[in-house]
């Protein structure tokens, strides 16, 4: 994910926020697809479970990731002009 | 007009230049049209030929114009062109016959009007002069008189026709010239009074002369005594018959020569009037002579100039240094010495001449009185007769040359007395005497020379009365008279003497009456003739002497004068003399008065002048200040202008665009002294925020609205995603309320208030551009709204904050523009 630079509106951290989120939920989904397929081609002999489940297993960290974002104030890996204007938070780069 | 002049067709008149021009243009084709058309082609020059030489058809060319303009515009080919050309070339050599003699007679009559002209200039000029002179009468006429000869009598003829006219007289004043004339010298050099005195004691001498010989009324009376004495012893005697016209004839010879004596006994008339031209002549050559002295005394007067400078006496007006004395000049001394010699040489041969002719005709008178006294003297004796004759024929012409030599001596002696100035030569009393006494001597024997003749006359009267009487008598002899005839002789000789008693008695009253009455007419005659002398005489004298006196008093009058004269000079001297004393006197005083004042009047002028200068200055200072302040205050103006720009530039710019920090500097550029303006720049520039402007913050809001609606559900506390997707659905099923009442009742019910009304709200806050109300209200949000709003309730903060500081700024600088601004009461 690539960061912007400069310091996000509070408006845009929703919008930010929602993007990270689907992405991310996509992503996990996706993986979680990809690894339910996996574990269901490799261990579990092509049957559709693990592919669900690792589906879902996807759409739940997403979601769940998705929600504690949104609990949050602040976009992970973003310095929002609040913090800033506050002035006790200091800007930390985030990693993900 | 006139290149229409050569229609053949066109004129009705004119039949010399007709008949020319139809015999030229019958050669070419194309009369009528072709040569109308020559009006507009034919070239200039033609028309000035036509101009010298038809100005007679220049106006019957407008009849034609008429149809020529018709027809020009139809042809205009080069052949219409041709075909004028050459009626034209032949119009060409009688126009040349025509302009040569006029010329010719241009250039003969050139050199006539040059004359003219120089002649009437000449006229012109001299009687603009003359006119001129005559107008002016003063310097220029004189000036002119004074040059040109005859101006003056053409000015003087002019005069005389024009002074009646204007009426001006010609005045004394202006007769006199500049300079006056020097009449001192004059008056020394006339005659002076002892001179004059002599000459008038001449001619006093000369009429006393005259008057001497003038008879005085007793030797008259006496003469006429004598004649009459004369007369009666003549009648006294008359006795004899034959004797008594004789006797008769002698009386009548003695009265005359009494007459003659009376009248010789007065003045000769010659004599004197000789005397009296010879006195006249005097005062006439002494009258000259000082005329001629005075004339060429007196300088000559025309030609006289003021301004000449004068010699003893500064003073120019008056009189000038005297002369010499004048004196008649002298007289020639030789000829005075020749003329005496002559006359002395010619008295001799004269007077001797006069005694021959003197002593013929004595003789010649004696020889006759012999006769006369004779009675028995008979007309027979031719002897004594003729001698008689011949002495009286030597007498004549003795006489004739005495009368031819004495005028010559009477020629010289003028010719002496005008050159001795009156001088008498002393023989010619005696030659006057001498002459007298010829002359009486001569009518003597004139008058005797007849005496034959009467008696011839008598003798024969008697003879003829004899015969007629007694015609028988007459024939005889004397002894033979009979006694009859001698009685009737006798008888008639008695008669006769009877007769001739009566008649002598008669004339010897009548004689006595005549000759009283001769002698009372002699007497009258005489007394008037005295008279008459004594009056001319005495007016003569009189007038001789008022002459004199007048001279007399002219001199003295003159001499007066130029004491006179003398004495207005020195007492004009002395005046004038005075007079610049006092001059000089009161010219110091007024003098030192006047740079009193003077001085007065410049310190006076000094002070204000410098209470002016001081003033001005003052006002002046005043002025600059003012100025000055003015200045500060315009600039302060323009500064303040500048920083409302600037100010409106930025607080657009913070609306609607950017900010720039050169817009900052700029401001500060412009007030680097205001500190209040300082202070905002620097908040200005410390503002951090991003830049943001109205439409920004609108977009932004509508933005944030959106979201604000979709996560309205969703507050502080830990919220689900499903939160989010009820208050996103919430959000899709709640309507904006869409009207513009929430705003106009201003009580918003602050317990009432939910995301969405509050949304509403401000939504139409900032629809109404109320920004600090819509900012205020949109901190109410909470939750998540609130969250998602912050940034944007902060810039919109940040945003106000810095409009109001511009707002604060451009206020300032209105403040100031209007501390600027002229004050008007």
């Amino acid at each position: 994910m690539t960061t912007p630079t400069r310091p996000l509106a509070s408006e845009e951290i929703y919008g930010e926020k929602w993007n990270r989120c689907v992405t991310d939920t996509i992503v996990k989904t996706a993986s979680g697809l990809a690894l339910g397929i996996v574990f269901s081609a490799v261990l579990f002999r092509r049957r559709p479970w693990p592919v669900f489940l690792g589906t879902g297993i996807g759409l739940g960290m997403g979601y769940g990731n998705c929600q504690n974002e949104f609990r949050s104030p602040y976009v992970p890996g973003q310095v929002s002009k609040l913090a800033t204007l506050r002035g006790h938070l200091s800007p930390k780069p985030s990693s993900n | 007009m006139l290149r229409a002049a050569h229609l053949p067709r066109a004129q009705p008149a004119a039949l010399n230049f007709l008949l020319v021009s139809k015999r030229w243009q019958q050669t070419p084709a194309s009369p009528g049209s072709g040569t109308t058309a020559s009006t507009k082609s034919t070239p200039g020059s033609h028309t000035t030929q036509y101009a010298t030489n038809n100005p007679a058809s220049a106006f019957k060319t407008q009849t034609a114009a008429s149809r020529p303009s018709f027809n020009a515009p139809i042809d205009r080919t080069s052949n219409s062109y041709k075909t004028t050309t050459s009626p034209t070339s032949t119009y060409v050599p009688p126009s040349s016959q025509r302009t040569n003699p006029s010329s010719g007679n241009k250039s003969g009559g050139g050199a006539g009007t040059l004359v003219k002209a120089i002649v009437y200039g000449v006229a012109l000029g001299v009687t603009g002069t003359l006119a001129y002179a005559e107008y002016e009468n003063d310097s220029f006429r004189r000036q002119l008189e004074s040059t040109i000869p005859y101006s003056a009598t053409i000015l003087g003829g002019i005069d005389q026709v024009i002074d009646p006219v204007l009426g001006r007289q010609k005045s004394i004043t202006k007769g006199i010239t500049d300079k006056v004339p020097d009449l001192a010298y004059v008056k020394e050099k006339l005659p002076g009074k002892d001179q004059v005195k002599k000459l008038g004691e001449q001619v006093k001498d000369a009429t006393n002369h005259v008057v001497e010989k003038f008879p005085d009324k007793n030797a008259l009376k006496k003469v006429g005594e004598q004649a009459k004495d004369a007369v009666n012893k003549v009648t006294g005697t008359l006795t004899d018959q034959s004797k008594a016209k004789g006797l008769v004839h002698q009386t009548t010879d003695q009265v005359k020569d009494a007459v003659n004596t009376v009248r010789e006994a007065l003045p000769d008339t010659k004599g004197l009037k000789k005397n009296l031209d010879h006195v006249k002549e005097q005062i006439q050559d002494a009258a000259h002579t000082v005329k001629e002295t005075v004339k060429e005394a007196v300088p000559a007067l025309p030609k006289g100039r003021s301004g000449d400078s004068s010699g003893k006496l500064t003073d120019p007006v008056f009189i000038e240094e005297a002369g010499e004395v004048a004196v008649p000049p002298p007289i020639p001394q030789d000829k005075y010495k020749k003329l005496e010699e002559e006359l002395s040489q010619l008295f001799a041969p004269l007077s001797t001449q006069i005694d021959e002719a003197l002593s013929a005709a004595r003789e010649h008178i004696s020889h006759m009185k012999t006769l006369i006294d004779n009675p028995h003297i008979s007309t027979s004796d031719h002897e004594t007769w003729k001698k008689a004759e011949h002495l009286q024929e030597q007498a004549k012409t003795s006489y004739e040359k005495a009368t031819d030599k004495l005028r010559e001596w009477k020629d010289k002696l003028i010719e002496y007395s005008t050159a001795t100035n009156g001088q008498i030569h002393p023989e010619e009393k005696k030659l006057d005497e001498k002459y007298q006494e010829l002359h009486k001597q001569y009518t003597t024997s004139t008058f005797v020379k007849n005496f034959r003749t009467y008696i011839d006359e008598a003798t024969k009267s008697f003879q003829k009365e004899i015969e007629t009487m007694f015609p028988s008598l007459a024939g005889k002899n004397p002894t033979q008279l009979t006694h009859e005839d001698l009685q009737a002789l006798l008888v008639h000789a008695h008669r006769r003497v009877v007769k001739l008693q009566n008649d002598m008695a008669r004339m010897r009253i009548n004689e006595s009456d005549s000759i009283k009455a001769g002698v009372e007419s002699a007497r009258s005659e005489i007394d008037r003739l005295v008279e008459e002398r004594v009056q001319t005489r005495v007016a003569k004298t009189t007038e001789q002497l008022t002459e004199e006196l007048k001279s007399y008093e002219k001199n003295l009058r003159q001499q007066f004068d130029e004491q006179l004269k003398y004495e207005i000079v020195l007492q004009h001297q002395a005046l004038t003399q005075y007079l610049a004393d006092v001059l000089s006197r009161q010219y110091q005083e007024w003098a030192r008065e006047y740079e009193k004042q003077l001085e007065n009047e410049s310190m006076k002028i000094n002070l204000n002048l410098q209470n002016q200068l001081r003033s001005t200055l003052d006002r002046l200072h005043a002025i600059e200040q003012a100025i000055e302040a003015n200045y500060d205050s315009q600039q302060r103006g323009r500064q303040a202008q500048q920083l409302w720009i600037q100010a409106q530039n930025i607080l657009n710019q913070i609306v609607h665009g950017t900010t720039t920090e050169n817009d900052l500097d700029v401001i500060s550029k412009i007030v680097p002294n205001e500190k209040f303006v300082h202070i905002l720049l620097n908040e200005l520039k410390a503002d951090d925020s991003p830049v943001t402007n109205e439409e920004m913050l609108r977009e932004r809001f509508a933005h944030v609205n959106k979201l604000c609606r979709r996560v309205a559900l969703i507050d502080d506390e830990h919220n689900s995603l499903w939160n989010y997707f009820l208050s996103y659905l919430q959000s899709l099923l709640i309507v904006r309320q869409r009207d513009d009442i929430i705003l106009t009742d201003d009580a918003i019910d602050l317990n009432r208030l939910s995301t969405f009304t509050i949304l509403n709200y401000v939504q139409s806050y900032l629809d109404h551009n109320q920004w600090y109300n819509a900012l205020r209200l949109m901190q109410l949000l909470s939750g998540e709204p609130r969250n998602v709003a912050q940034s944007w309730i902060a810039d919109t903060r940040n945003y106000l904050a810095k409009k109001q500081t511009s707002e604060l700024l451009e206020a300032y600088s209105n403040s100031i523009g209007l501390g600027t601004l002229p004050r008007t009461a």
